[in-house]
């Protein structure tokens, strides 16, 4: 179990407070979670983003089906089965909603009924179609039977995993941003007005963005830096109070305070002592047992620690927090079937435990959970029973906040060089753009000026700004 | 006989005074008339007188006794007898008529000898069967006394009237108690009061302490106590060393022929009675003064110690290690001693006495050297870091010594160390890592090794995929055998290996097939472009970016995928193939023709190759697809940045950059050609910009630093420690390795490109200090172990102790401020064992020493 893990650190992480100063300015953050961790009384107005990144590029094919009995293009799931083949769900196995917005049948992938279960009866989870990385709008060509792909500047390096998995993550597709649109979107609302301007970092804080599954550039903002928890043995060890273990840690700390001159070896003292200091205010927040019901998976863990550092919020004094999670295997270019099916069960049983732990801390409205993708894949298999790199995906959405039981953007058309075909495979171009998606979370966080939504996405503008999917209602 | 000459005198008296009282006009008359007088006492007389008016008083004898022997007469006729009786003993006590000496009365006096008195004897014991001699003193003791021992008369001298000494040895039984009693004899026989003579047991002495072992040069306290005596001295002896007259025993200075030493206490009152204790001596504390040469040499010395309490069979410690020493004297050894390159370039030499009492000396630090530096110690260090592992003692000094162009010569020519076959089919990876990790800190193919790690973080295969064992090993087999080769062939051999097949998909890669509606799998013709050759940008020859399109666009894709369909895995060995033959991973891919697409691929390679014509077979198309790649001018650029990033530098300049892949491209991408000139760039040695320890070069780097033992030939534990640390070893998250060449650190400005930040986040951060906790504490696993003995040996001086680690893990370059922390977290720990891990701990979890540069 992964919640040892919080607990379990008080062994293996305690230093006196005088040992905090030598830590300098980046302690400062620590002093607002001391000043707090006596209330574990939730922050007033607590919201919660968690992002779920499938690595590698999800099958949406897959995820989200045509469920009509017609032959139609876009509804029908005989077009579907024509063009997957070998690659296709059987139509009976399908978790079957209902989408109420085009009063169309879909169907899930078998392996996320409980999530089809939530998004039918409590309407928590909704799910958006078609969804990807865009600068611009990509209009139709004048045939109206293709997209015009020069008509607009493309996200550059379309189908590489690691350019649109940036391009996801920055909300920036041209290009260029070291920062992601959830780190922008922190750098908002605790340093109102920053800007590349501001002095980077510059936020003192606890972080309110958190990595459970390692660095993303999704959380990296300019003001606001990101901290990364592990989902076990997060804490020093050895550090058991003696005068010895005590030196041992004023030395640590004291080569943490040379200057060098080395960059290299500056950044690596701001880990090790922003670290330091993450570690105790958690192990000093965290007195509470382990939540506990989640699948004992790497993501089922990673959820496990989000929700117990969620109940902890009041003590860190973050009234707003993003979280950013990860399940990696997605690449099906072959054997997808079997790969994809045991993902998206694990995926649905930590999404749902997720719910069910939220809904026990009573903070289902405050929490908004959502899944990314670098992109879809082919919509025409390959020989090898996979698929290939492909661009507009489908997503969920749950969260007590989400109008779920609705499909929201535009659902393409499931035809091979069609008008949704950025290619000849089924190259979804998306319907609606990362801007649209994350704006709406970025709106229900708080952040709803245009200057803001600017600077967090700053393509929003070429789709509208009242675009955003309507996602909360 | 006595009684008769009293009978005489008295006659005498009596006939006498008859005939004088023929005259009766005047008498004198004396009474009492006869009297016994001891002498000591004294004896009034009266006289009554008719006719006379006054008496004189006077004592006579019969015999002509001289004047004053008869004692006197006061003149009112008070009698003292002299202190000896006269002969014979009767005198008479006239009174007499002072005018008429004819008129005279007397009394017949008979002297009486005194009565006598013991007062003490001395000794008031003897002991049974000891001879003795007792002192009786008192008072009124005669010439004649006698002394009785319970009535019975013994032998006894008379000295003086106040001492009689007795001497004789008794047979009395111990324990007896004897009265003693001194008699005078006639006349006037009188016995003394008694006083209490005790018989003792014979004589015993007792030794203390029972301790049984002296250390040469050092003291013993022995405490003798006599029994039955009240004489308590002692006279000492000891058959080798001395003993002073109160016990203090001094052991010699050096063993002698025997260790056993016999220390005696003989009881002056009793000499036969006396004790012995055995003591055992032990060789002394050895203590040295100088070694001679002050450094020692890595290899072969001729080292002299001077010192002292050096024992015969002593032997030498250098750095734990036992030298067979040629004793000079107790002052000095000499040994030829081979001595290994030491953590810290420093050792501790101690001496070591032999039994008995072995004892090791205090240690005294020397400096251990390369005899002669081909090289400088921080250069090596540094060209270590990046050529290998991570340096150790013993590389370092092995590079010192022979220099930079014969190493690599060495490591080119030294064949990769095996990897063991799987057990069966189905093993995983475990085993895997753990043979790669003990390679890694063990072999001597270094470079090789390093280099191959570096192919293998940019031609990816990971376990993530390829999970199990057979699936892994013979790709990592390929990397090392193909690590100093060519560039293109390394790249065809990746091609076609079975595991890279299964990871990338190009195993089973079918041509399309219309009525399956299926196409070729794009994954490996996406990949070996993007990741394994030219890169999506088009790259100036620096590796800057260039302008213009992509270098290829999605269509090429597609299209290139085409040209490596048709291969599957080669068949188990006596298996005939066919289509999808079952998997198998040693050996390369093989095609089958009828599965190959044959149709004319179109590329758009910037002009440098436009098609692969139709009509090929499987393995022409394929050469021709990996010749139109390796021949893009991007690949120089390309591979050498990663490879410097992989071995030197994060951020090398472009000029670095462009005079690599100037070599690979003059050297037709020769590999070796490409490392050396990696490794030998002025700016790889250039301080201030290396990068940051990837967590697996972190953990190998530290504990070779560390000289870390390997047993069992199994370095266990390790690998979950860079996983840990956010690099869990053959399975990085995707092709994409465990971080991209173009990643920056967020929060700076600028942001530095440094790949390894990217899995440097506060959850690793953490575990890569926990990592050193547990390596300098020996809880990796049970078959890595440290030795910080000899550094414990020095520890005492914590500034010794801080430049051996300084030497170890910062090349000898740690700045004061460094030094102070460090030192200052080991004297908080009072024990060697603590301090040097508190120190160690300190040096090696910072940011200074996890960042090469």
């Amino acid at each position: 179990m992964k919640f040892n893990s919080l607990r379990s650190r008080r062994d293996f992480l305690r230093f006196g407070v005088s040992t905090i100063s030598t830590l300098g300015a980046a302690a400062a953050f620590g002093e607002a979670g001391l000043l707090s961790a006596s209330t574990q009384a939730a922050a007033p107005d607590y919201k919660a983003l968690v992002c779920i990144f499938l690595f590698g590029g999800n099958d949406a094919n897959n995820l989200l089906i045509p469920n009509e009995s017609s032959a139609d293009t876009r509804y029908g799931y005989s077009t579907y089965k024509n063009v997957r083949q070998n690659l296709a769900l059987s139509q009976a196995s399908l978790a079957a909603i209902h989408d109420p917005v085009s009063n169309k049948a879909f169907g899930m992938h078998p392996s996320l009924q409980p999530l089809a279960d939530l998004y039918t009866k409590s309407s928590r989870v909704g799910l958006v179609a078609n969804v990807g990385p865009l600068i611009k709008p990509v209009p139709l060509d004048s045939t109206g039977k293709h997209p015009n792909l020069n008509a607009v500047p493309l996200p550059v390096n379309l189908f590489s995993h690691s350019d649109q998995t940036g391009e996801w993550q920055n909300g920036v597709p041209q290009g260029g941003s070291s920062t992601g649109w959830a780190g922008r979107l922190a750098d908002r609302i605790y340093v109102p007005g920053c800007s590349p301007a501001s002095s980077p970092g510059g936020y003192a804080g606890f972080p309110p963005s958190i990595g459970i599954s390692g660095n993303s550039l999704q959380l990296i903002g300019h003001c606001t830096q990101p901290t990364t928890v592990s989902t076990s043995n997060f804490g020093l060890i050895g550090m058991d109070h003696t005068a010895i273990a005590d030196a041992r840690m004023t030395g640590l700390q004291n080569m943490l305070s040379l200057k060098s001159g080395v960059t290299l070896i500056q950044a690596a003292q701001n880990s090790m002592t922003s670290a330091i200091e993450v570690a105790k205010i958690i192990d000093q927040a965290s007195s509470q047992t382990p939540i506990t019901g989640f699948p004992n998976t790497d993501l089922g863990n990673q959820l496990a620690q989000v929700a117990n550092i969620i109940r902890m919020q009041g003590a860190l004094g973050t009234n707003r927090q993003i979280f950013f999670c990860s399940q990696g295997g997605y690449d099906t270019h072959s054997d997808e079937l079997k790969q994809q099916g045991q993902l998206l069960a694990d995926l649905a049983q930590a999404m749902a435990a997720f719910d069910t732990a939220l809904g026990a801390l009573n903070l289902l409205p405050n929490v908004t959970t959502f899944t990314e993708s670098e992109f879809n894949r082919t919509f025409q298999p390959n020989g090898n029973a996979g698929t290939d790199h492909a661009w507009g995906t489908h997503t969920m959405v749950m969260g007590g906040a989400v109008k779920g039981g609705q499909i929201f953007g535009k659902y393409p058309q499931l035809v091979l060089t069609g008008p949704d075909d950025s290619g000849d495979r089924g190259n979804w171009v998306p319907s609606t753009s990362v801007d649209q998606y994350g704006g709406a979370m970025a709106k229900w966080f708080g952040v709803q000026a245009q200057a803001d939504l600017d600077y967090v996405f700053p393509n929003l503008v070429n789709f509208g700004y009242n675009s955003t999917l309507p996602i909360f209602g | 006989m006595r009684v008769s000459s009293r009978t005489r005198g008295l006659l005498c008296v009596f006939a006498c005074a008859m005939a004088q009282a023929a005259t009766p006009a005047a008498s004198i008359r004396v009474s009492p008339s006869t009297a016994d007088v001891r002498v000591g006492e004294t004896k009034a007389f009266s006289a009554a007188s008719t006719g006379v008016t006054t008496v004189s008083w006077q004592v006579l004898s019969t015999a002509n006794a001289p004047a004053g022997s008869l004692g006197s007469v006061s003149g009112s006729g008070v009698y003292t007898p002299p202190a000896a009786l006269p002969v014979p003993n009767t005198v008479y006590v006239r009174a007499s008529d002072s005018k008429n000496a004819a008129t005279f009365g007397q009394a017949t006096v008979t002297l009486l000898n005194p009565a006598p008195s013991i007062h003490s004897l001395a000794p008031a014991a003897v002991n049974t069967g000891l001879p003795y001699l007792v002192t009786i003193t008192g008072t009124n003791f005669l010439p004649t006394s006698q002394v009785q021992w319970n009535g019975a008369a013994v032998v006894s001298q008379f000295v003086s009237p106040t001492q009689i000494k007795l001497a004789g040895t008794t047979a009395l039984a111990a324990n007896t108690k004897v009265l003693v009693t001194v008699m005078n004899p006639d006349p006037g026989s009188k016995t003394s009061n008694s006083q209490t003579l005790t018989v003792e047991p014979p004589v015993q002495v007792t030794l203390a302490p029972d301790k049984r072992t002296v250390r040469c040069g050092l003291t013993l306290q022995l405490t003798a106590h006599v029994v039955n005596n009240a004489d308590q001295t002692v006279s000492w002896t000891a058959s080798a060393g001395a003993v002073d007259s109160k016990g203090l025993y001094t052991a010699p200075a050096v063993l002698p022929t025997s260790a056993d030493v016999t220390i005696a206490a003989v009881s002056k009152a009793d000499p036969s009675a006396k004790a012995t204790v055995t003591a055992s001596l032990q060789n002394p504390m050895p203590v040295i003064g100088s070694v001679t040469p002050a450094g020692l040499l890595v290899g072969p010395n001729e080292l002299t110690i001077a010192g002292a309490g050096f024992a015969r069979g002593a032997k030498i410690m250098i750095a734990g290690q036992s030298v067979p020493a040629t004793w000079i004297s107790d002052q000095k050894l000499t040994a030829s001693a081979t001595v290994a390159a030491q953590l810290g370039r420093i050792a501790s030499v101690k001496v070591m006495n032999p039994d008995p009492g072995t004892l090791t000396s205090a240690a005294l630090s020397v400096s251990v050297k390369v005899a002669t530096e081909k090289m400088a110690y921080a250069d090596a260090i540094r060209f270590l870091e990046m050529a290998s592992w991570g340096p150790s003692p013993a590389s370092v000094a092995h590079l010192q010594s022979i220099g930079r162009d014969a190493w690599l010569a060495e490591q080119f020519a030294a064949p990769g160390s095996p990897l063991p076959n799987p057990t069966d089919q189905n093993e995983g990876n475990g085993a895997l890592q753990q043979a790669f990790l003990t390679n890694a800190l063990t072999a001597n193919d270094q470079l090789r090794q390093r280099v191959a790690f570096a192919l293998s973080e940019i031609f990816v295969v990971s376990g993530v995929k390829d999970d199990r064992y057979w699936e892994m090993v013979p790709y990592l087999r390929l990397l090392s055998d193909n690590a100093f080769g060519s560039y293109r062939n390394l790249l065809e051999k990746i091609t076609l290996n079975p595991g890279m097949g299964l990871f990338l998909d190009m195993v089973n890669n079918d041509k399309a097939n219309p009525a399956k509606n299926t196409v070729a799998n794009e994954n490996y013709g996406r990949e070996v472009m993007q990741l394994f050759t030219i890169g999506i940008n088009p790259l100036n020859p620096d590796g800057t970016l260039a302008p213009g399109a992509p270098a290829y666009d999605q269509q090429t894709v597609t299209e290139l995928a085409k040209a490596f369909t048709g291969w599957t895995y080669p068949p188990e060995p006596g298996f005939q193939s066919q289509w999808r033959n079952p998997p198998y991973f040693f050996g390369e891919m093989i095609p089958i023709a009828e599965h190959h697409d044959t149709t004319q691929k179109n590329l758009n390679f910037a002009g440098q190759c436009s098609a692969i014509p139709a009509g090929g077979t499987a393995a022409s198309d394929l050469k021709t697809a990996l010749d139109c790649l390796a021949r893009h001018p991007n690949v120089a650029p390309f591979i050498s940045y990663r490879l410097i990033q992989r071995l030197v530098m994060s951020s090398p300049s472009p000029q670095y950059v462009g005079r690599v892949a100037a070599v690979f491209t003059a050297n037709a991408g020769s590999l070796q050609k490409v490392v050396t000139a990696i490794l030998t760039d002025t700016e790889a040695l250039a301080t201030g910009s290396g990068k940051l320890r990837e967590p697996i070069v972190y953990s190998t780097s530290l504990l070779r630093a560390l000289n870390a033992g390997i047993l069992n030939n199994a370095a266990s534990g390790v690998a979950g420690h860079t996983e840990a640390m956010g690099q869990k070893l053959l399975f990085p998250a995707s092709v994409f390795n465990y971080f991209s060449p173009f990643y920056r650190i967020p929060g700076m400005s600028p942001p530095p490109v440094a790949p390894e930040f990217q899995i440097m986040n506060a959850a690793t951060a953490l575990a890569r200090v926990n990592f050193v906790y547990r390596a300098i504490n020996n809880q990796i696993s049970g078959n890595v172990k440290v030795d910080f003995s000899s550094l414990e040996d020095l520890a005492a001086d914590t500034d010794i102790l801080v430049e051996a680690i300084n030497q170890a893990l910062y090349r000898g370059e740690m700045n004061a401020a460094e030094k102070t922390a460090v030192k200052t977290a080991a004297q908080a720990a009072p024990d060697p064992h603590n301090r040097v891990r508190n120190a160690l701990y300190v040096a090696a979890s910072a940011a200074q020493y996890q960042v090469e540069n």
